[in-house]
C-alpha cells in the first residue's frame, strides 16, 4: 500500500483555503504523526482523504486516484477514528458498532461474529460487548471506536487526537492497542512525547504547508520550527 | 454467572433465541400477517381477541422478552388508544352484549380499539425486540422495498437514540446548574429544546460522516441474512395461514 498526497488544496466556503498544496506520501507500515496548531486542518487533511471534504489536487492509493467513484475503495482501505468517540459509537450495543462496518462489507454472519468477538477479546472489551456506547467510561469508548475501525482490516488506520481527554492508564492501554497494529497509521496529536513514543516520522502543518517531515525526535526538539507551527517541543 | 435483564429492546434483540434466528423478512411478513388479521376484527367480534393474545404472550415468552419492559412500552401507547376509543361510551348508547353483559356499544368499541392496539403495538414490540436493525432493514431489502426508504428508516432509527443521548445530557447539565431536582421548568424548556434539537443535529451530521467512512450505504454489499431455510418458510406459513383461517373461520 501507498498513500500518495500531490498539490491537496483544501478551502471551506467563503474562507481561504485551510490547506494549501500538501505534498506527503506514506507507505505500508509506517506510523506517522500529523501535528499542527488548533485549527492548523489536521481533521480536515484526514476527512478529505475518504472523500468527506471535496479536496482538490490528487490523491493516490497505490494506482488508484480518488474520485467520487472510487470513495467507496478507499473507505474500504482508510479507516477512521474520530476525535470524539460519540460521533463514532452510533448503535445500540458496542458489539453491533464493531460489527456495523462488517455488515457493509457483506460478509456472512458467521465471519461477522467471529471476527467482532475476536477482536473484541484482544482488545479486552469482550466484557462490554453488549453495553450502549453511552454508558462507558471515556477510555472505554475511546478503545472501543478503535475497534470499529480495526475490525474492518484497512490498510491505513487514521487516529485524530486518539489521546485526548484519557488519564495516564487509559493512554497506556491505547497505546498498547496501537502498538499491535501492524498496518500504516496516520495520527493527529497535540501530545509531543506520545508523538514520539509512538510515531518515528512526524509532519508539521504550519498555514496550510508541510513545514517539516521527518524524524519525530529530530523535528519536535528544533524550538524555533516547533515554535514556528505552535506544536509542544519535547524537552 | 446469571447475565442482567436487558435494559432495552434492541439489548433484547442481540440475544440468540428461536424466534432472534428467524429470517427478517419472513418476521416483518408473519407481523403485517398478524395485524391485519387483529386490526379486520370489527368491535362485535372482539371475542376473537383473546386467542390472538394468548398467541402473542406465548410468543413473546418464547422469545424471552423481559415481561418488565414489554409492558412498560405497551403503557406508552396505550393512553392514544385511550383517548381515541372513549369518546364512543359517551355518544354510542345503543344496547350490545359482551359474554351475556349487557353494555353499550360505545363501551364495546372502546374495549375493541383497547385490545386492538395493545395487541398491534405488542407485536411491533416482540419484532424489535427479536430483530437487531441492521437485520431490520436486510429484512426489508430482501422484500425490495426501496433502497431509500430503508435509509431513512435507519437513520430515523439512529437519530432516535441521539436525541435521547442528547437531552440526557443538556438536563444533565441544567439541574448542576440550576441547582434543582425537580425537572425542567417551564419557562426554560423551549429553549432548552431548541438546544437539544441544534446539538442532535449537529452530531446526526458527524455520525452520518461516520457511517459513510464505514462503507455505508451499501445496499448492494449489505448485511444478508442467511438464506431462508425450508423448515423457516413453512413455520412462516403455518403460523399465517392460522392467523388468517382463525379470523376467517371462527
Ligand atoms: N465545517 C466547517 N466549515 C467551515 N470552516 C471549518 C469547518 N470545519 C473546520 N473549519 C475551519 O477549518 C480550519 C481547520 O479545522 P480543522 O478542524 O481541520 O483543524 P485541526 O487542525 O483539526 O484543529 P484541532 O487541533 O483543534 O482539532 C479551522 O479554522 C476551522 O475553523
Ligand atoms: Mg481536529
Amino acid at each position: 500500500m501507498k498513500l500518495t498526497l500531490s498539490g491537496l488544496t483544501l478551502a471551506y466556503p467563503g474562507q481561504p483555503p485551510v490547506l494549501n498544496g500538501i505534498d506527503l506520501q506514506i507507505e505500508s507500515g509506517e506510523t506517522v504523526a500529523l501535528m499542527g496548531a488548533n485549527g492548523s486542518g489536521k481533521t480536515s487533511l484526514l476527512l478529505s482523504l475518504v472523500g468527506i471534504l471535496p479536496a482538490s489536487g490528487t490523491i493516490r492509493l497505490d494506482s488508484t486516484a480518488l474520485s467520487k467513484k472510487t470513495a467507496t475503495f478507499f473507505r474500504q482501505h482508510i479507516g477512521m477514528v474520530f476525535q470524539n468517540p460519540d460521533d463514532q459509537l452510533f448503535s445500540p450495543s458496542i458489539w453491533e458498532d464493531v460489527a456495523f462496518g462488517l455488515e457493509n462489507m457483506s460478509l456472512p454472519e458467521d465471519e461477522i461474529r467471529d471476527r467482532v468477538d475476536t477482536l473484541l477479546h484482544e482488545l479486552g472489551l469482550a466484557h462490554l460487548k453488549d453495553r450502549t456506547p453511552h454508558d462507558l467510561s471515556g477510555g472505554e469508548k475511546k478503545i472501543a471506536a478503535l475497534a470499529t475501525v480495526l475490525v474492518m482490516k484497512p490498510d491505513l488506520i487514521m487516529l485524530d487526537e486518539p489521546t485526548a481527554f484519557l488519564d495516564m492508564r487509559a493512554r497506556k492501554r491505547l497505546e498498547n492497542a496501537l502498538r499491535d497494529i501492524p498496518q500504516a497509521m496516520l495520527i493527529t496529536t497535540h501530545d509531543a512525547r506520545f508523538a514520539a513514543r509512538m510515531c518515528r516520522r512526524a509532519v508539521l502543518l504550519d498555514s496550510g504547508k508541510v513545514a517539516a517531515d521527518g524524524e519525530t525526535e529530530t523535528l519536535l526538539r528544533d524550538k524555533a520550527l516547533t515554535e514556528r507551527c505552535g506544536v509542544d517541543a519535547l524537552e | 454467572m446469571k447475565q442482567p435483564a436487558p435494559a432495552s429492546l434492541e439489548q433484547c434483540a442481540l440475544q440468540n433465541g428461536p424466534i432472534h434466528r428467524i429470517d427478517p423478512a419472513l418476521k416483518l411478513l408473519m407481523m403485517l400477517a398478524f395485524e391485519c388479521c387483529v386490526i379486520s376484527c370489527a368491535p362485535e367480534q372482539i371475542c376473537l381477541l383473546p386467542v390472538y393474545l394468548v398467541a402473542l404472550l406465548i410468543i413473546g415468552t418464547i422469545a424471552r422478552i423481559s415481561p418488565g419492559l414489554f409492558f412498560r412500552r405497551l403503557a406508552l401507547a396505550l393512553p392514544f388508544a385511550f383517548f381515541t376509543g372513549i369518546w364512543g361510551c359517551f355518544y354510542d348508547h345503543y344496547p350490545a352484549t359482551l359474554m351475556g353483559f349487557t353494555i353499550t356499544r360505545g363501551e364495546l368499541s372502546f374495549l375493541s380499539i383497547l385490545l386492538r392496539t395493545a395487541l398491534c403495538v405488542g407485536c411491533v414490540l416482540i419484532y424489535a425486540g427479536t430483530t437487531r436493525i441492521s437485520m431490520m432493514a436486510a429484512g426489508m431489502r430482501r422484500l425490495h422495498i426501496p433502497q431509500e426508504i430503508v435509509s431513512i428508516f435507519e437513520l430515523m432509527w439512529r437519530y432516535l437514540s441521539v436525541l435521547t443521548d442528547e437531552a440526557r445530557n443538556v438536563r444533565t447539565a441544567w439541574m448542576l446548574r440550576n441547582g434543582s431536582a425537580n425537572g425542567i421548568s417551564l419557562k426554560y424548556f423551549g429553549s432548552l429544546l431548541g438546544g437539544i434539537l441544534v446539538r442532535s443535529i449537529d452530531r446526526a451530521q458527524q455520525i452520518h460522516t461516520a457511517m459513510i467512512c464505514r462503507g455505508y450505504p451499501a445496499a448492494s454489499r449489505a448485511a444478508s441474512p442467511s438464506k431462508i431455510r425450508p423448515a423457516e418458510c413453512i413455520g412462516a406459513a403455518a403460523f399465517t395461514a392460522s392467523c388468517i383461517l382463525y379470523r376467517v373461520l371462527a
